[in-house]
């Protein structure tokens, strides 16, 4: 359950060149960092991977098999053994917490034993008392700790995050980190966007730096 | 888990989305028929008809020989015709009554030494019952007038000139009335039905986007939607059948004389049209300016 890019390349018909020859492999239950300036690129690498986006040429393989964008059925199996965090949430605001977090249960066909999960993450998440409120009354912080909720939920195989701490205070972070390390301990293959380097040196891992469209170095940790 | 969702999904969509657009559809649409009712004048369809109900003799002008047994049959013949009240005005009478009424007639008579037996003979008033019925008594009128046309006693006939003509005005307006008026619920019911559609469609279009991010079947939010959409129109079009109705109703109350008359054909091809318009305003709507709102 590796996830790897070969020779990826993005540009957008304004005409920039976001990503210029990326590539990298990661390996389960690997737990990655990516780092990189404001704009660098990162949001466009994950929505590649996650299949949101064509690459304008190169590859992005899924455990060991290679992602075909054409084909919107394989995109949809492939997004759902995949559990993303936006950076801007994307839940749905007229909803509840429990809703938002249960939706990715729709494709599970064995459910009872991830429901209690439901609950089990609420408990760790600390949003057991916002559980029933509307998505759109909870705070900022909140709205990050339910789209982690509703990532991990369904226990995926591939989790990537895009800033999952930007809202979080320290404790919360924490928190949330150490759910993301413990599902790559757990044999999923962990990608996190984060720039908070403390809770990089506590939980160790790798790191990727995108530069100029390319990915710099490959650091471990 | 499935069919729960699905069902789930309607309930959302009907009573947390829409209830706050319900609300706004019920005052628009009150507004607009408000708006409606007087634009099409209705208080002057009234006001005509009114009017004419109070003023509704004819007078029937006999030649000047015709001797009194005559003129009696005249009125039997006439009574028998028409359901009309018909009162003999002797000419004698009339002349006093003309010379009560206006003094300068009555010099202007003398002056001129002119023989008011002529001017004013002995003429016959009808007063047509009120029937209720524009139709019948347009009927009513034109008989009068073939009558008076075919009959050699008869000189002339004077219909109530003014009266006719806020007849045949009403008679039009009655029948531009029920047009008017569908056009109008149809117009009132398509904006507002379209703009519900095309709020809601981007609502679905940014759910949808959620949903295809986390790969959930297009299929599972499609049905509801669909089933939603469906329940939408269903309730657009029993609003505006019931303001029909209601219409019909008031208009009976009213004593306008007026039908509302549709049949089974006409509500199918009401309820289409309102479909298919609005679903074109809707997508227009949708593409050209409420997708521009929300994220990709
Ligand atoms: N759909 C698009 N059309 C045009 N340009 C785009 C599009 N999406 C992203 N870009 C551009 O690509 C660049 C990289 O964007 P991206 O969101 O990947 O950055 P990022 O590394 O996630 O930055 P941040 O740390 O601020 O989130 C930006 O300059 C952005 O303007
Ligand atoms: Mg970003």
């Amino acid at each position: 359950m590796s996830l790897e890019v070969k020779h990826l390349y993005k540009s957008f018909p304004s005409g920039k060149n976001i990503l210029n020859g990326a590539k990298f492999k990661v390996e389960k239950g690997s737990f990655t960092f990516i780092q990189g300036e404001s704009g660098a690129g990162k949001t466009t690498l994950f929505r590649m991977l996650a299949g949101l986006i064509k690459p304008s040429a190169g590859q992005v393989w899924v455990g060991g098999q290679r992602l075909r964008f054409d084909s919107e059925y394989s995109l949809m199996k492939h997004r759902q053994r995949l559990g993303l965090v936006f950076q801007d949430f994307k839940l749905l605001n007229h909803r509840s917490v429990l809703e938002n977090i249960s939706l990715p249960l729709l494709n599970v066909s064995e459910k009872s034993k991830l429901q209690d999960r439901v609950h089990k993450m609420i408990d760790e998440l600390n949003l057991k008392d916002a559980a029933e409120q509307k998505v759109s009354t909870l705070s900022g912080g909140q709205m990050q700790r339910v789209a982690l909720a509703r990532a991990l939920i369904h226990d995926p195989d591939y989790i990537l995050a895009d800033e999952p701490t930007g809202n979080l205070d320290a404790k919360h972070s924490e928190i949330v980190i150490e759910l993301l390390h413990e599902a790559s301990q757990r044999g999923k293959t962990v990608m996190v966007v984060s720039h908070d380097n403390e809770m990089i040196h506590m939980f160790g891992g790798e790191i990727l730096t995108l530069k100029e469209g390319q990915v710099e170095n490959q650091v471990y940790y | 888990m499935k069919t729960k969702f699905i069902i789930n999904e309607i309930y959302q969509k009907l009573f947390r989305h829409s209830l706050q657009s319900l609300i706004y559809i019920c005052v628009f649409m009150t507004l607009f028929l408000i708006l409606g009712f007087f634009w099409m004048g209705l208080s002057h369809v009234d006001k005509i008809y009114l009017n004419w109900i109070g003023n509704d003799h004819s007078i029937v002008e006999i030649k000047k020989n015709t001797s009194q047994v005559e003129v009696e049959k005249l009125k039997d013949k006439l009574t028998k015709l028409l359901s009309a009240k018909v009162e003999i005005q002797d000419s004698k009478k009339n002349i006093e009554r003309l010379k009560e009424k206006n003094k300068n007639f009555k010099i202007l008579a003398k002056d001129l030494d002119i023989d008011l037996s002529q001017i004013l003979p002995t003429t016959l008033k009808v007063s047509f019952q009120s029937s209720g019925n524009v139709e019948k008594e347009l009927d009513s009128f034109k008989k009068l007038k073939e009558f008076t046309r075919s009959d050699a006693r008869v000189s002339q006939i004077y219909l109530p000139e003014s009266h006719l003509r806020s007849l045949s005005n009403f008679y039009r307006s009655y029948k531009n009335w029920g047009f008017s008026f569908l056009i109008w619920v149809c117009f009132t019911v398509v904006i507002i039905h379209s703009l519900l559609v095309s709020h809601l469609l981007t609502l679905h279009k940014k759910e949808m986007n959620i949903y295809k991010l986390l790969g959930i079947s297009p299929i599972l939010v499609q049905v509801p939607y669909l089933i939603y959409t469906f329940l939408l129109s269903l309730i657009s079009f029993l609003a505006a059948l019931s303001i029909i109705i209601l219409a019909q109703i008031y208009v009976k109350k009213a004593q306008f004389s007026i039908e509302i008359d549709f049949e089974t054909k006409d509500y199918l091809l009401f309820f289409i049209l309102i479909q298919s318009v609005s679903l074109i305003i809707s997508a227009f709507i949708t593409r050209y300016y409420l997708l521009e709102l929300s994220d990709e």
